[in-house]
């Protein structure tokens, strides 16, 4: 029997290994009966004597492939693959995931450093001067950026304030938070606004309410499981610019 | 004599490979890319709703439509608020918020409620949920005005049955599924609280949330 018969005959008693595996075992007997024939030579051995001793040592070759299957158990192969198929679903889908979650924090990231890039010009437009206040209510920031004054379509005097509301956390979202407004003297202002909701994320609105001409500042109120916050934003009216 | 390489076993190959999964699963997660678990997605309408602290008092299966065969419904219960929840499931987005309704529960009156509804095409569900603080209360009603800005409007009353009156952890809770309920602007629904005596001790205007798909 040559070696090459004795690699093959062992590994024909191999069952529960992959195509890599059986090369590598393969390489891994070769390599052992070469550093085993090696050292017969460095003895004085002839080739021929060497190979015919070195297999002798090895062993029965069904044998050694039988045992050499043990040392695969199925078990593991199962797990392996499935957790490669696992792990592949799970990058594709993290991928899929981090567009939209890149863009939640950014949009959230955007109201916190730069708001005014979202804004647009016929928002903008209504404001006199920028402001910004801001106020902690629960986990949600409720931030001021401006306000103006002007008239209704009925020609009354109302003020403009424009407002932003963000998670603290860039990976959160906001609740949404419902404000009311109240003039200068404590009574509530009536108005509307108009919003824009960025995923959940990020809430820009536009409030229009009605003050009297000159009131110097309109209060901001945001009420939240019985408690009240509240700023103040100023106004400035033509005379004053 | 050439140098073997250390080959990398099976159960070394099936570990590692195991281990990067749960390193990807748990940056995925926390870096909120993909929810892999449905909890994820009821903490993340709990932001929505600003319900501090959420803990789950019922998890819950109701496939009656479509959009909720593959959902979860989650009773869940805050600092001053609850809400009951639909964390709905899509291979692409993982576990997502699909539905959800919310009750204020802070201003130390003794029963809370709110009615949720969920439409789709034909098909609706209502849930009645909420919470009894009151320890005179041992039973409870639901007074149903529908039609109620009509000129004919038509009131009936339905028990709400003991068994969906739970306690969990010291505390009350109300979740029942409404029968042959369509909830709506056109309906308002009342809770009625009733002592051991049968006699009445509180009522609450139960508030509605409604989603059609």
């Amino acid at each position: 029997m040559t070696r090459e018969e004795y690699t093959k005959r062992v590994l024909a008693a191999l069952r529960r290994v992959t195509e890599a595996e059986r090369t590598s075992i393969q390489a891994e007997i070769d390599a052992h009966m070469e550093d085993h024939i090696c050292a017969l030579l460095d003895l004085g051995y002839p080739p021929e004597l060497a190979e015919e001793r070195t297999m002798a040592l090895m062993g029965d070759p069904e044998e050694v492939g039988r045992e050499l299957d043990r040392q695969y158990p199925l078990r593991w192969l199962v797990l392996g693959r499935i957790a490669q198929a696992a792990l592949i679903l799970a990058v594709l889908t993290s991928a899929l995931g981090l567009l939209s979650g890149v863009y939640g924090t950014y949009k959230n990231l955007q109201a916190r450093l730069a708001p005014w890039t979202f804004i647009s010009d016929h928002w903008e437009a209504e404001i006199s001067q920028k402001l910004d206040i801001r106020l902690s209510v629960g986990s949600d920031v409720l931030r001021i950026l401006g306000s103006g004054t002007g008239k209704t379509e009925e020609g009354e005097p109302a003020a403009t304030v424009l407002l932003c509301c963000y998670d603290q956390s860039p990976f959160g979202y906001t609740s949404g938070l419902r404000v009311t407004f109240e003039d200068c003297r404590g009574q509530v202002c009536f108005g509307g606004c108009g919003s824009t909701s960025v995923s959940g994320v990020v809430d820009y609105s536009d409030c229009q309410s009605t003050v009297q001409y000159g009131d110097p500042y309109l209060t901001v109120v945001c009420e939240r499981y019985g408690e009240r916050y509240e700023a103040q934003v100023p106004l400035l009216w033509e005379e004053d610019a | 004599m050439k140098k073997r390489e250390k080959q990398s076993s099976r159960k070394r190959t099936a570990l590692r490979r195991c281990a990067i999964l749960a390193a990807v699963v748990i940056l995925a997660s926390a870096g909120n890319l993909y929810n892999f678990l449905p909890i994820q997605a009821v903490w993340d309408m709990a932001d929505l709703n600003d319900i501090e602290h959420p803990r789950v008092v019922r998890r819950f299966y109701d496939g009656t439509l479509p959009v909720t065969r593959f959902a979860l419904h989650y009773l869940v219960e805050g600092d001053r608020a609850m809400m009951l929840c639909v964390a709905g499931y899509h291979p692409l987005f993982g576990w997502y918020d699909r539905a959800y309704a919310r009750v204020e529960t802070w201003d130390g009156a003794g029963l809370y409620a709110e009615v949720y509804g969920h439409r789709q095409g034909g098909a609706e569900t209502a849930y009645l949920f909420g919470r009894v603080d009151d320890p005179d209360i041992r039973c409870l009603s639901l007074r149903i005005t529908e039609n109620v800005h009509g000129e004919d409007p038509s009131t009936r009353t339905v028990e709400i049955p003991a068994a969906d009156i739970r306690e969990r952890d010291g505390e009350l809770y109300v979740l029942t599924k409404l029968e042959d309920v369509s909830v709506g602007a056109y309906n308002a629904f009342e809770v009625l609280g009733f002592d051991e005596a049968g006699l009445p001790v509180t009522a609450v205007e139960a508030q509605q949330h409604t989603w059609a798909t």
